[in-house]
Order: structure tokens, then sequence, then C-alpha cells
């Protein structure tokens, strides 16, 4: 059997950990730039807040109701999402992290655990959690990926119990009857609509339909639903695969319309994407430089610019990214646009195994590049992010993201932690 | 026979030459936790032992026998580092029992709230800590401090504990 648990208005409940008052209370989340809607409280959804609503829309709304809004505080919820998943996995042997609050469990029936204890298994982990972590949960348990996934979308629903087991063909039935179909994992308003076209308007009637006929229609992937939600498992364990391209990149706090601001923020772009592409132990060839902008009319949508600069020999030296970043800029810079956002794409990526020496460069020298690297990341690391910046990344901070109303880091910053009295 | 083909002797990149000088081995991690262990894998630093002799000239240390692991801080004070979190204290409500403004608490979540433990509890939504009393069937919170008065919870919808408290922090 497979379950799948996953955290309740994720953002939220981290905010309430610390802030306990907000318990009872609607409550949003916002994305970067404190741009739209990207957590509710349950409170706030039986307001009305539709998921994803620009936040200027809804402003006033929010004051006249006495809704709590914070701006996103991924430091925090990544700390979090780790002492969940940490403490889940040391009370389950099998888990598969599926993103920053979900994950699959896979309960093996024959050795570890009895199917008949399995709702009881899921209550302890239920409750181990919140008292730990503080992060209400909830648990689906079903033969298969997807089913697990519809028995947690009603477990959520469902606020009495939080654990919903898909036993027997009865139990499934009656839990597809109650949702619709772009609720079924994998199923979106495209599929949605075709699948309607064709009168299969049900969960349950995409199961009855043979599995061939969808295959035909639309492909294997779909045809892997179909099994699924008949509680035959052909979704398997994820096995990750190195990363094919890097991409960092943010909108601006402002708009920009000089070009050292713009390398400024650029440049902490590529130090970012270098840190990750040394964390894979990978190598570069191709980077590729994109700049957003507005066009003379207000109303156009963004236009992009951007170019290419493919590396001699596979590279994760950040020093010579940044000077390369630098030549890209100037060449797509122009004086009369106001820019918006910027960014960076590592691509042509291989790893350290698959290296040839570089035939105009000594083993000697590059490997004192690589040495100065390793340098800069593990300061980086001790003493926190940015501690060591390259010159390219100095300059104003007006680029930076908006987030007025970020809650404190309680759980990375000595001077931000949980005050009691 | 045939020659053609089979292994070739000396084929090969030998055993231990590559990065780490030694033999390797592949280990399943969990994905989380991958870019720690890279880290600490290429990382010099690491705890020092107490007291460490420079190999000179050939004349060992007579303490070498006797190393043992370092004095790790973290090891000391937090058992369950999940369950853990660090918050500061503002008020006097605790002095009586070394708790001082601006001191810093080390709160463990996964702990039981027995009679008698400093806890961390939530009362109509603030934080306070105070000592936790449960006696004849009431619950009460003690402050350690003459100047405040303990309170008694009316009903359990008004407290929850937020965590137990195992150490404080305190700078002289």
């Amino acid at each position: 059997m497979i379950a799948l648990l996953d955290c309740n208005n994720f953002y939220v409940s981290c905010e309430r950990v610390f802030k306990p008052k907000l318990n009872d209370k609607p409550v949003v989340v916002l994305s970067n730039n404190d741009g739209c809607v990207i957590a509710r409280s349950n409170q706030a959804k039986a307001l009305g807040v539709p998921m994803g609503v620009p936040y200027f829309q809804i402003k006033k709304f929010c004051q006249q109701n006495n809704i709590a809004v914070f701006s996103s505080n991924y430091t925090l919820y990544g700390d979090m999402s780790h002492r969940v998943m940490t403490i889940l996995q040391s009370l389950e042997p099998n888990v598969e992290i599926y993103s920053i609050d979900e994950a699959f469990i896979f309960f093996n029936c024959k050795e570890n655990h009895k199917e008949s204890n399995l709702e009881l298994i899921a209550n302890h982990i239920r409750q181990y959690l919140l008292k730990t972590t503080g992060i209400p949960t909830s648990i689906g348990i079903a033969p298969t990926k997807t089913l697990a996934k519809v028995a947690n979308h009603l477990a959520k629903q469902n606020t009495q119990n939080g654990v919903i087991l898909l036993k027997t063909d009865q139990d499934i039935k009656q839990a597809l009857a109650q949702l619709p179909l772009n609720k079924i994992w994998g199923i979106g308003q495209g599929y949605m609509r075709q699948l309607l076209n064709l009168g299969i308007t049900t969960p349950l009637l995409l199961a009855v339909t043979p599995p061939k006929q969808i295959r035909h229609q639309f492909g294997v992937v779909m045809e892997r639903i179909v099994y699924e939600l008949n509680g035959i498992a052909c979704i398997t364990r994820e096995i990750p695969t190195p990363r094919q391209q890097i991409i960092v990149s943010r909108a601006f706090g402002m708009p920009l319309v000089s070009l050292s601001e713009l390398m400024s923020a650029t440049s902490h772009y590529v130090v970012r994407a270098f840190e990750k592409l040394r964390e894979e132990d990978s190598f570069t060839q191709q980077l590729q430089v994109f700049v957003n902008y507005q066009s003379s009319h207000q109303s156009f949508p963004l236009q992009q610019k951007i170019l290419s600069y493919v590396f001699t020999q596979p590279t994760q030296d950040t020093r010579l990214a940044l000077a390369k970043v630098k030549n890209c800029l100037e060449k797509l810079y122009c004086s009369k646009k106001v820019y918006k956002k910027s960014g960076v794409i590592l691509s042509a990526i291989t790893n350290r195994t698959q290296q040839m020496n570089d035939f105009f460069i000594s083993p000697v020298v590059a490997e004192r590049f690589a040495a100065v690297m390793k340098v800069i990341d593990q300061t980086n690391i001790k003493l926190g992010k940015d501690s060591l910046l390259f010159a390219a990344q100095l300059g104003r901070n007006n680029w930076k993201m908006q987030a007025e109303w970020r809650s404190p880091r309680y759980t990375s910053q000595w001077s931000e932690l949980l005050l009691v009295e | 026979m045939s020659t053609w083909g089979g292994e070739r002797y000396g084929a090969g990149r030998p055993t231990g030459s590559g990065k780490f000088n030694s033999p390797t081995k592949v280990v399943r991690l969990p994905s989380h936790r991958v870019t720690d262990v890279l880290k600490y894998l290429n990382s010099p630093s690491y705890s020092l032992p107490f007291y460490s002799a420079k190999v000179s000239a050939g004349f060992p240390s007579p303490a070498d026998d006797y190393l043992e692991g370092s004095l790790d801080l973290n090891e000391y004070l937090i058992q369950h580092p999940c369950a853990t979190f660090f918050v500061r204290v503002i008020g006097d409500s605790m002095i009586d029992v070394g708790i001082f403004p601006n001191d810093i608490l080390i709160v463990d979540r996964s702990l039981e709230p027995i009679s008698g433990k400093v806890v961390i509890a939530v009362l109509n939504g603030e934080l306070t800590v105070k000592r936790l009393i449960k006696k004849q069937g009431e619950v009460w919170l003690y402050p350690e401090n003459a100047a405040y008065t303990p309170l008694r919870i009316q009903s359990e919808s008004e407290l929850s504990i937020w965590g137990v408290v195992t150490n404080v922090i305190h700078a002289l």
C-alpha cells in the first residue's frame, strides 16, 4: 500500500507555529515580490480568497476582513520541511519526498506492516509530526500513487479524521465518485476538456474505459492513470536524474534602467547558478543570459532578449562566467528600455567523470581555479550566504525582491528568534 | 580458442586512483541529505581532537593512544535536532530559576510536558515560559519570580504546550 502524506496549507502552517494567535484566523502568504497569493488558511478560503489572485486586487478585502498577510519566507519553509521529512524518515523506512510538503510512504504489507494497522500507524505519524514540528498533515492510503493522492484529497476535506484508507474496490469507487476529473493527479484542464468531449465526465467513467483505447487517444501517460485508478500500480519510485539545465532568475523588486544595476543583479544569479552547479559537481558548457524589459507601450507584454555563450571547455568557474555574462549584458543592454527581470540558463551539463583536460589551460592552473571556488563556497556555507562576494555583485540593492511582510527567520538567524515572555 | 575479445590485462582506471585516492563504494542517500553529505566530503573542516600532536622526527606522542572525540555543544545540548528550536526570553518572570531577559532557551518539542518541567506554553494565543505544575487534577503555570502570581488554567482550550525547555544559554 502507498500513502501520500501532505502538510495542510504548508506555508500558512509554518507561520502559525511561530504565531499561534493565527491558528483559527484567515491567513494568506504571497509569492515572490509580494505578487500573488500562494497559500491560504481554511478560514481565508472560506472568505472566498482565490488561489493565485494578485495581492493588489484583494488588498482592501484583506484589510476589511482582518486577513493576516505574509510575504513568503522560504528560508523558514525550507527548514520546517526538512524537519518534517527527516522525522517522517525516522518513523518509516521507505519514504519518497515528492515536494516541499508532500511525501509518499511505501508500506510493505508482507514484511513490516499489517494492513489492518495502517490507519493506526498513519494517525500516529500525524500526531507525532504535529507534536514535534507543529505542522498538521493529512494522509491518504491506497494501492497506487494516483489513488493515494485521491485519498489524501478526501482526507483534507474531512477535517475530523485526517486519514483516509482505500482498501476495497468499493472504497475506491466511493472515493472516485467524490472528486471531479481535474482533481486526479496528471489530469489538468487540457486533458479534462478532451475527456469531456469523449463523454468521459467523471473519474469513475475514466476508470472503466479500456486502457488501450485511452492509450490510442492520449498516450501512455494517461493509460497509466487509468491502470492506477483501477488499483494497478504503474508509477514507480522516482530515480533522480542529474539536471539537464540550471536556471536562476528573479523579477526585480523595482524596474532597473542602468547597466550597472542590471549587471549587479544578474551577477548574483550567475553566482547562485554556479553554486548549484558545483554542489552537484557538474560542469556546464553553454550559458544563456536573458533580460525581460518593458517595451515603449505599457500595455504590451514584456519583451525578452537572450544571448548564448558557449565555453571552449565545460566549466564550473564562476569568475569565467561572470566575465562572459558581463559581455553578453553589454550587448543586450539598451539605455531606452526598462528592465523587469533577468536570468541565466546553464545547459550542456556534464559531470566530473565526463571531463577531459583543457588543452589550453595547464592542470595546475585549473586546479588552482577550482581551489579558489572551493574556498569561496565553503566560506559562504560556514559564514552565511554572500559572505564572500564577487565584485560584480556589488551595487545598490534596489533590484532585490520586495518582501514587505516577511516573518522572521526563526530557525536560521540568531537575531530573529521567536520571543517568549 | 579464440584470442579475440575478453578481458585485457591492465585495462581500466586503477582502483583508488580517483578523486578520493581510495576505492569507492556506491551509496544510496535520501535526496534531501545529498548536499549535506557532499559538503561534508568536500570540506576539510571537521572537529579536531582535543589533543593533537605533530609527528616530527618520528617521535609519536604518548597521548596518541588516548585521543577521544571532540567536545561538540550540539551533541551535548540537543537530543532531537528536528524537534528542537531556539527562543529568546523577554521579561523577568523566571529569574529565580536562572532564566533572564535576553537569554536563549533550547526547546525540545518531542519531550513529554510533565509536571515540574519548564515549558513554553501557548496561553490564549500568546507564548510564555513558565513551570508547568499539575496537582490535584488542576493545571497551573508557575512563574519563578515573587513579583508574579501563579496562574490556574480554567479550561483545557486556553492552554497548549509548545515545547519543553531543556537548557538556558545565559551570557554573563
